[in-house]
C-alpha cells in the first residue's frame, strides 16, 4: 500500500509563520501570536454535508463543520465513526461521495491532491506510511520541498529536534518504531508549512513525559495561528489543547460543544466514553490467584539480556508467571517492554540467561514452535496482514491444523469481543479503521486460544469503550487460566487488572511488586523515571514529569 | 492477422503463462528470483522421457508423476540450501540459483547426453479443426492444462487457510512466525509447487518440440518476460501475460518471420520494465 498520497508529495504554501517558534507560550487564541508576524498564517475551513460511501459501507454521512482561521477543534467517537475519514477527504486522501470542503475561498473537494497540500493542508496519520528507503531526514526534506518560500535546512533541522527525531535523522525511516514514525508523520505534515494541519492520533501510545511533550509540541503549532484539527481518544489531549469538540457516531454527527459538555453528555458517555472509571479501579480485581507451588509456572525468564547491534535493550531481566496470573510491565518508551515481549518470543535473541514455559527450556527454540506451545504474542503495532481480509487474519491465528469447526468457535468468541470484526470478515484488514485494526490484531492473537498471552501495548488507538470491552475480555480469558503478560501505557487499567506489577526503565527494573503500591504518582513515578521528587501537579492518570537532564523518548534509541 | 495466427499465438500463449507462473510464485513469495527455472522445466521433460521414452508411457500420464518427482528434488533444495542463503547476504540466493542451472544442465549431459530429445506422441504432431481454423492438439492440451493448473494455484492460494498462510508468509515473514508458522515449510512449499508447475510445463514442451540440456535458458528468459508483463501477486495476471506474449510472438513471426520471434519477446519484457514496472496486469489495491 505504497500510494502516494497529499501528505507524501506535499507542496507547501500558506502563511510565512516560522514553524519552529520557540516553546513556552502558550496561548489558546492564536490571533495574538498571528498578528505579530503580520499574516494570519491560518485559514477557516468549511465542511459542507460531507459523505463517504466505500462500497456498502457509509464511512461518513452528512458532515457539517466550520472551524475558524486559526481556531483548534477536535473530532471524537467510537472506533470506525468516521474521523480518520473525515480527515482524508479533507486532504484530498479520498473524495467525498457528497459534499463540499472549503480552505478559505478555495474549493477543496475538486482541486488535485498536490494542489490541496499547496493550498496549505497537511494531514499527520493514524497509520504512518514513511517513504521506504529515505532516511528520517530525506522524508522530511521531501515534505518541504515545494514549499514557497522553501523550507530551508535550517528549518528541517529545527522541525526534527521539535519533533525529537534529531538524533534519529540520519536512519532509514524504515528503521523507526511505531511511535518515531508518528513523530515523522507530524515532522513531515509541519515541514510543508500548512495553514491547516490535522493530527490523526499522534498521541496515542504516549506516556508522561512524551505526552506533555507532543500536547506542547501541538500548542506551539496552533500558537502560531495555524488551524488545528485533531483528532484523539486520549482525553486529556483533547482538554487541554481545544475549545470545541465533535463528536461523530456511524459517521453522523452526534454532538458539538465544549470539551466539559462533551465529557458529561450521557449519549456520548454511552457510545464513546463508557463507564470505564468502574473496571479501572483497582478493587475490582479480585484475589483469584492462588498462591501456587513452582508447577503452576508457566513462564520463567532468569537474568535475561537482549538487545541490538552494541546496544543492551533489556538487563538481567527475571520473572515468573504463574498460570491464571496477569503481570502488566510498564515503562516509558524506550525502557525495553517491546524487546523484553520480543524475547519470550523469540524473535529477539536473549544474549544471556534463560526463558523457560510451559515445563520446557525455550531459550533457542525458533519462533514458531514457541507459538505452537501455546504462547501467543499481540505485537506492538498490529502487524496485521493489511492485504489479506479480516476473516483470513483471524484465521492464521489458529493452527494450520486445527479442525473447520473449532476455528469457527474460536472465532465466534473473537466476534463476540469485537462484533466489528464479524460484520466486516471479507474487507481487506488494510481498509479498516485504525481502532478495528487493533481490534483485528487483539482477536487474531486470541485465536490461538493460549496458555500464556503476550500483549504489547493492545489498547493502543481503541476509543474507551472499546477498551472496556477488551479489559472484561481479558479478564475473563484469564479467569479461565489463561496467564497474562501485559504491556501497557494505560497505567491505571493494567493496574487495575493485574496481580503483580514490574517497571523498566532503560532496560532494568526499577520496580517489581504489587500493583497497589504503584498506584501513588510519587511512586510510578520514581519508578518510571528514577527520580522521587515530582509529587508535584497533574494528578491525571498518567505520571507527571520531572525535569531530568535527558529526555527518555531520546534516551536509547526507540526500543520500547 | 489472420484467425490461425491469433490462435496459435492465444494457444502457444498457455505455455509460457504455465512456466511464467511457478517464476511469479517463487518471486512473489520468498522474494527470490529463481534463476535454474529453466532447469526444472527441463528437468520435468527428462524425467518424463524414462518412461515415456524406455517404457513407452503415455506423456500424459508420466506428467503427474515428473510433477512430483521435480517437486520432491526441490524441496529440499530450497529448505536446505535456498533458505539459509535468503537469511545472508542479498545477491547469495541469486548466484545460488545460477550455480544449481549450471550443476543441472551438466547432469542432464551426464546422463542423457546432448542428443536433442522429445516425447514421442501421437498427438505431437496431428492437428484438430476447430471452426474451421487448423489447431495443433499438443497445443490445445497444453492451454487446457494450463487453465486448470492455473485456476488450482489460485484457488489454493486464496481460498485455503495453507494459501492465506503462504500469503502471510509473503507480506511479513516475522509476524508469520509469531502466529505458528512455520517459514521455512511455506517457502519450501511453494518452491517445490512452483517447480511442479515447471515440470508440467517441460513435459507438455516435449512434447510441442525437442530439448536438450541445455533448452532450459530461452524457457527462463520466456518465464522472466511474463512475469515481467504480469506483475506480481495475481495469477489471473500471469495467464493474460502469457497469452499477450504467444499472440505477440505469433504476429511477429507472421509479419518478420522466424528470425525475429525472440526479439520481440525480449523488446516486450524491456519496454514493459520501462513503462510499467508493477506489471501490466497488476491491480493497484494488492500488495
Ligand atoms: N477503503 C475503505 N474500504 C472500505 N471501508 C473503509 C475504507 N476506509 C474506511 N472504511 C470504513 O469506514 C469506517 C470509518 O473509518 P475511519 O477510519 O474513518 O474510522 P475512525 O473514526 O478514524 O476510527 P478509529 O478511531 O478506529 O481510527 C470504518 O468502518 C472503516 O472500516
Ligand atoms: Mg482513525
Amino acid at each position: 500500500m505504497n500510494r502516494l498520497d497529499a501528505e507524501t508529495t506535499p507542496h507547501a504554501g500558506g502563511g510565512d509563520a516560522d514553524v519552529s517558534s520557540p516553546p513556552g507560550a502558550e496561548p489558546r487564541t492564536a490571533a495574538s501570536s498571528a498578528t505579530l508576524r503580520g499574516t494570519s498564517p491560518g485559514a477557516p475551513l468549511q465542511v459542507r454535508g460531507l459523505a463517504k460511501r466505500f462500497g456498502g459501507v457509509t464511512a461518513l454521512d452528512g458532515v457539517d463543520l466550520s472551524v475558524a482561521s486559526g481556531e483548534a477543534v477536535a473530532v471524537i467517537g467510537p472506533n470506525g465513526a468516521g474521523k480518520s475519514t473525515l480527515l482524508k477527504l479533507i486532504s484530498g486522501v479520498h473524495r467525498p461521495t457528497e459534499g463540499e470542503v472549503w480552505l478559505g475561498k478555495q474549493r477543496l473537494d475538486r482541486m488535485p491532491v498536490h494542489r490541496i497540500t499547496r493550498t496549505g493542508v497537511a494531514l499527520a496519520h493514524q497509520v504512518p506510511r514513511p517513504f521506504h528507503g529515505l532516511t528520517v531526514r530525506d522524508n522530511v526534506r521531501i515534505g518541504a520541498m515545494a514549499g514557497r518560500p522553501h523550507l530551508h535546512s535550517d528549518g528541517i533541522d529545527e522541525i526534527l529536534a521539535q519533533c525529537r527525531l534529531d538524533i534519529k535523522a540520519s536512519r532509514p525511516a524504515d528503521s523507526l518504531r511505531v511511535l518515531d514514525l508518528k513523530r515523522l508523520e507530524v515532522a513531515r505534515a509541519l515541514a510543508t508549512r500548512p495553514r491547516l494541519l490535522m493530527f490523526d492520533e499522534v498521541a496515542a501510545g504516549l506516556v508522561g513525559r512524551e505526552l506533555d511533550e507532543a500536547i506542547d509540541l501541538i500548542r506551539q503549532v496552533h500558537a502560531q495561528g495555524i488551524t488545528v484539527l485533531l483528532v484523539e481518544h486520549i482525553e486529556r489531549v483533547v482538554r487541554e489543547l481545544v475549545d470545541r469538540v465533535l463528536v461523530l457516531n456511524w459517521g453522523r454527527p452526534m454532538a458539538e460543544g465544549a470539551p466539559a459538555e462533551i465529557a458529561a453528555n450521557e449519549e456520548v458517555r454511552a457510545v464513546y466514553l463508557g463507564d470505564g472509571d468502574e473496571t479501572r479501579t483497582p478493587a475490582a480485581r479480585r484475589a483469584a490467584t492462588p498462591t501456587a507451588s513452582d508447577a503452576a509456572v508457566v513462564l520463567a525468564l532468569e537474568s535475561v539480556s537482549a538487545g541490538y547491534g552494541d546496544m543492551l535493550a533489556l538487563r538481567d531481566f527475571s520473572v515468573r508467571v504463574q498460570a491464571g496470573q496477569i503481570v502488566t510491565v510498564l515503562g516509558a518508551n524506550g525502557a525495553g517492554k517491546s524487546t523484553l515481549c520480543a524475547t519470550i518470543m523469540g524473535a529477539v535473541e536473549a544474549r544471556s540467561g534463560s526463558v523457560h514455559a510451559l515445563g520446557q527450556d525455550i531459550t533457542g527454540m525458533a519462533t514458531h514452535h514457541r507459538a505452537r506451545l501455546g504462547i501467543a504474542h499481540c505485537q506492538e503495532g498490529r502487524r496485521i496482514f493489511t492485504g489479506l481480509t479480516v476473516a483470513e487474519n483471524l484465521m492464521l491465528g489458529a493452527p494450520l491444523a486445527l479442525a473447520r469447526d473449532e476455528v469457527r468457535g474460536r472465532m465466534e468468541r473473537v466476534h463476540a469481543i469485537f462484533p466489528v470484526l464479524a460484520e466486516r470478515a471479507d474487507q481487506p484488514a488494510g481498509t479498516m479503521s485504525g481502532g478495528q485494526q487493533q481490534m483485528l490484531a487483539v482477536g487474531r492473537a486470541l485465536m490461538a486460544d493460549p496458555q500464556v498471552l503476550i500483549c504489547d501495548e493492545i489498547s493502543l488507538g481503541l476509543a474507551p469503550v472499546a477498551i472496556d470491552a477488551l479489559y472484561r475480555a481479558l479478564a475473563e480469558i484469564n479467569s479461565q487460566g489463561v496467564a497474562i503478560v501485559l504491556v501497557e501505557q494505560n497505567v491505571k487499567r493494567a493496574l487495575g487488572i493485574a496481580d503483580h506489577a514490574v517497571v523498566l526503565s532503560r532496560g532494568r527494573v526499577s520496580y517489581s511488586g504489587s500493583p497497589e503500591a504503584l498506584l501513588s504518582d510519587q511512586a510510578l513515578d520514581a519508578a518510571y523515571f528514577g527520580t522521587a521528587d515530582a509529587a508535584s501537579a497533574a494528578g491525571s492518570s498518567p505520571p507527571p514529569v520531572p525535569s531530568a537532564p535527558h529526555p527518555l523518548s531520546a534516551s536509547e534509541g526507540d526500543l520500547s | 492477422m489472420t484467425l490461425d495466427v491469433l490462435a496459435a499465438g492465444i494457444l502457444s500463449g498457455g505455455l509460457y503463462a504455465l512456466i511464467g507462473l511457478g517464476i511469479s510464485l517463487v518471486f512473489g513469495v520468498l522474494g527470490l528470483m529463481n534463476l535454474a527455472h529453466g532447469e526444472l522445466v527441463i528437468a520435468g521433460a527428462y524425467l518424463a522421457s524414462l518412461l515415456v521414452v524406455d517404457s513407452g508411457w503415455d506423456p500424459l500420464l508420466a506428467l503427474p508423476l515428473a510433477m512430483a518427482g521435480v517437486a520432491l528434488i526441490a524441496y529440499p533444495l530450497q529448505r536446505y540450501l535456498l533458505t539459509p542463503l535468503l537469511r545472508g547476504d542479498k545477491s547469495a540466493p541469486l548466484v545460488g540459483t545460477f550455480g544449481l542451472s549450471l550443476l543441472a544442465q551438466a547432469l542432464f549431459q551426464g546422463v542423457f547426453g546432448t542428443h536433442p530429445k522429445s516425447l514421442p506422441a501421437s498427438y505431437a504432431d496431428s492437428g484438430i479443426s476447430v471452426l474451421g481454423l487448423r489447431i495443433q492438439t499438443i497445443y490445445l492440451i497444453a492451454f487446457a492444462l494450463t487453465t486448470v493448473l492455473c485456476a488450482a494455484t489460485h484457488l489454493v492460494l486464496t481460498r485455503t487457510r495453507a494459501g492465506s498462510a503462504v500469503r502471510a508468509a509473503s507480506a511479513d515473514p516475522a509476524t508469520a512466525a509469531v502466529l505458528g508458522i512455520n517459514v521455512s515449510t511455506v517457502y519450501a512449499m511453494t518452491f517445490a509447487g512452483a517447480a511442479a508447475l515447471a515440470a508440467a510445463g517441460g513435459v507438455l514442451t516435449g512434447v510441442a518440440q525437442s530439448f536438450t540440456p541445455t533448452s532450459g535458458l530461452p524457457l527462463l528468459l520466456t518465464g522472466m518476460a511474463v512475469m515481467a508483463l504480469a506483475g506480481i501477486g495475481s495469477v489471473g495476471g500471469v495467464l493474460l501475460a502469457g497469452i499477450a506474449l504467444g499472440v505477440l510472438q505469433s504476429a511477429s513471426v507472421q509479419l518478420f518471420g522466424g528470425g525475429m520471434r525472440d526479439v520481440v519477446v525480449y523488446l516486450a519484457f524491456f519496454l514493459v520494465l520501462a513503462v510499467r514496472p508493477q506489471g501490466l496486469f497488476r491491480k493497484a489495491a494488492t500488495g
